[in-house]
C-alpha cells in the first residue's frame, strides 16, 4: 500500500508540473493551447538524448524545458504570423514534433537505466521531484506579481482594455507560452528520469489528463485569486492521481484505466459546470 | 498639439468612405466636444487615432507621427475611457491592480513588484474607492467604474484624452457627476481632450469646442464665444439638415 502511494504521489508531481504549465494558456492568458502534447514528449527526447551523450542531469533537464518552450513560442507565432487558431496550432506543432523526437532519440524508446540523473537515490525522488514544482510554482507565482506577470494576466482577461492600458497582448501570448511549455518540458525530462527510459508515445493524453487535473482542482480549491489558480493544478493532480491509482489498487484491470479516465473527466467538467450555477 | 491631416477611412462593406478628406488641428488643453449622427464617423475618428482601422492620411500626436505605431504603442501617450467599461479597465483584476497597470502605462515592463505603495488614493477621482482597493471591480457600480476607467485614463498624463460617450450607459444622476468631474478635472490638469456625446446639452455645456461631423466631414467647428451663442435647437436644426 505505501509503495503504491508513493508511486501515485511520484506520478503526480510530474503531472502536478504538466497541469501548471497549461494553466498558464487555460487560466492565465485564456486560450486552449495543446502544445503540451508535443511538448511534455519533446523535453523527454531533448533529455534522453543529452542524458546519453553525457550532458550534466540538471543542464539536461533544463534544455528540455528550453527546447519544448520553443515549441510553445511556434504556437504563439503561427498563431499571430499565419492567423491559426492556438489549439490548431498546437496540434500541428505536436504532430510535428513526433518526428523530431523520433529523431533525436534514434528509435521509439530509450533505456537510462545506467545514466545519472537528478536522483541520486531512489529515497530521493519524492523530495527533488516536490522541490521543483515548489521551486517551479513559487518562481511563477512571484513573476505573475512583478509589473510583466501582472501586464501578462491583464493580457490574457481582456485583451482590448488590455490593448488600450499600451500593453503588447502579442509578446505576452509569447512568453506565456514560453512559460507553460517550459513547465510541461520540464516535467517531460523529470517523467524520463523518473521512469528510466524514454518512450516518443509517452505526450498521448497528457493534455486530457493535466486539464482533467486542473479542473478537479479548482473544483476543489476554485480560482478566485492567483493563489488558487495557482494551487488548483496542484493540488487537483495529487487528487487526480490518487483516483487514478485506487481505482487500478481497487481492481481496475488496466486496460479500462482510459474509459475510467474519460469518465472521471466528464464527472468534474459536470460538476465544475454547476458551480456558477450554484453560487 | 493634435494634427489630422487628410484621413481617409473606407471599410469594403460600405460604397462611401466613413470619413473621408478629414483635417483637424487641436491646440494643447483643448477640450473639443464632437457630436454627429449615429454613423457619422465619430467612433471611427477614435479608432483610427488609436490605430484600430486602416486609414489613409496623417495623425500626428505632440509632434510625433502615429501612422507606423501599432494601437497598443498609441496608447501608451493617449487615455481611453468609452461607454463600456469592459474596453478601459479589467473587471477580474482588483481596482489596485487596474491602477498599478495604468500608472505604469509609458513604462517598459519590468521585473520588479507591481504593487509598490502608492498614492493613488490622493486623487480626487478615487478618494472614495480606497475601501475597495484590493476588491474585483465587480464590486463597483457603474459609475465608480467609470470614474475609476477616466482616473486610469489620466494617471499617466496622457498626451490625448479621448472620451467615447462615456456618461452614456449612466442613470442621468450619475452622468452628470461624471461629466462634471471630467471637465473639472481635464481643465485643471491641461489634457488635451476629444469627447464624442449624444447628448446636446453637454455638447453645449462642456468644452472649449464643439465639432459637428456628417457623413464622415466636419460641418461645424466652433469656439469661445461662438459656441457659447449656439442653443440646442441650432444644433438639432444641423442635425435634421440632409447633407448630399
Amino acid at each position: 500500500m505505501s509503495d503504491f502511494l508513493l508511486t501515485g504521489t511520484l506520478q503526480s508531481t510530474i503531472l502536478m508540473l504538466v497541469a501548471l504549465g497549461i494553466a498558464i494558456p487555460f487560466r492565465i492568458l485564456r486560450v486552449s493551447d495543446l502544445t503540451v502534447e508535443g511538448s511534455f514528449p519533446l523535453g523527454g527526447a531533448v533529455y534522453a538524448a543529452l542524458a546519453l551523450a553525457q550532458v550534466n542531469p540538471l543542464l539536461a533537464t533544463l534544455l528540455a524545458g528550453f527546447a519544448a518552450g520553443l515549441l510553445g513560442i511556434g504556437t504563439a507565432l503561427i498563431h499571430q504570423r499565419l492567423r491559426v487558431e492556438v489549439m490548431l496550432g498546437g496540434i500541428i506543432l505536436s504532430t510535428m514534433v513526433y518526428s523530431i523526437n523520433l529523431r533525436l532519440m534514434g528509435q521509439p524508446n530509450l533505456s537510462l537505466l545506467d545514466v545519472p540523473s537528478l536522483f541520486f537515490s531512489s529515497s530521493s525522488k519524492l523530495p527533488v521531484l516536490m522541490g521543483v514544482v515548489l521551486v517551479l510554482g513559487g518562481a511563477l507565482w512571484c513573476f505573475l506579481q512583478t509589473e510583466n506577470g501582472l501586464r501578462m494576466r491583464a493580457a490574457g482577461c481582456n485583451p482590448r482594455a488590455a490593448s488600450n492600458l499600451g500593453i503588447n497582448c502579442n509578446s505576452y501570448l509569447v512568453l506565456g507560452l514560453f512559460i507553460g511549455n517550459l513547465i510541461a518540458g520540464i516535467a517531460g525530462g523529470l517523467a524520463v528520469q523518473n521512469q528510466a527510459y524514454a518512450d516518443v508515445g509517452m505526450g498521448v493524453g497528457m493534455v486530457i489528463h493535466a486539464l482533467a487535473a486542473l479542473l478537479l482542482g479548482e473544483c476543489l480549491l476554485g480560482s478566485q485569486s492567483l493563489g488558487r489558480q495557482l494551487a488548483a493544478p496542484l493540488v487537483g493532480a495529487f487528487c487526480y492521481q490518487h483516483i487514478q491509482g485506487f481505482a487500478l489498487y481497487g481492481g481496475l484491470i488496466p486496460s479500462d484505466l482510459r474509459l475510467v479516465t474519460g469518465l472521471v473527466v466528464l464527472a468534474v467538467l459536470l460538476f465544475f459546470r454547476k458551480v456558477p450555477t450554484q453560487s | 498639439m493634435l494634427q489630422i491631416k487628410h484621413l481617409s477611412v473606407q471599410f469594403p462593406s460600405k460604397p462611401r468612405p466613413v470619413l473621408e478628406d478629414f483635417c483637424l488641428e487641436v491646440a494643447a488643453g483643448e477640450f473639443c466636444v464632437i457630436i454627429g449622427k449615429n454613423g457619422s464617423g465619430k467612433s471611427t475618428l477614435f479608432a483610427a487615432i488609436l490605430g484600430l482601422h486602416s486609414s489613409q492620411g496623417e495623425i500626428t500626436l505632440a509632434a510625433k507621427p502615429l501612422t507606423s505605431l501599432a494601437p497598443y504603442e498609441r496608447a501608451r501617450c493617449m487615455g481611453v475611457v468609452a461607454q463600456d467599461a469592459d474596453s478601459s479597465s479589467i473587471a477580474s483584476l482588483s481596482l489596485l491592480e487596474n491602477l498599478t497597470l495604468a500608472s505604469m502605462r509609458r513604462n517598459p515592463g519590468k521585473l520588479r513588484p507591481a504593487l509598490q505603495p502608492q498614492r493613488f488614493f490622493e486623487h480626487p477621482l478615487l478618494s472614495d474607492l480606497r475601501e475597495f482597493a484590493n476588491e474585483p471591480l465587480g464590486s463597483l457600480s457603474g459609475g465608480q467604474r467609470q470614474r475609476l476607467a477616466l482616473a486610469m485614463a489620466l494617471l499617466s498624463k496622457p498626451n490625448l484624452l479621448l472620451l467615447d460617450e462615456h456618461c452614456s450607459a449612466l442613470d442621468p444622476r450619475a452622468a452628470h457627476s461624471l461629466m462634471a468631474i471630467t471637465a473639472q478635472t481635464v481643465s485643471s490638469e491641461g489634457i488635451t481632450t476629444l469627447m464624442i456625446t449624444h447628448s446636446l446639452q453637454d455638447a453645449l455645456g462642456y468644452g472649449s469646442r464643439l465639432l459637428v461631423l456628417d457623413a464622415g466631414k466636419l460641418v461645424l467647428d466652433v469656439k469661445g464665444s461662438e459656441k457659447h451663442k449656439l442653443r440646442e435647437e441650432d444644433l438639432f436644426r444641423l442635425f435634421s439638415r440632409e447633407l448630399p
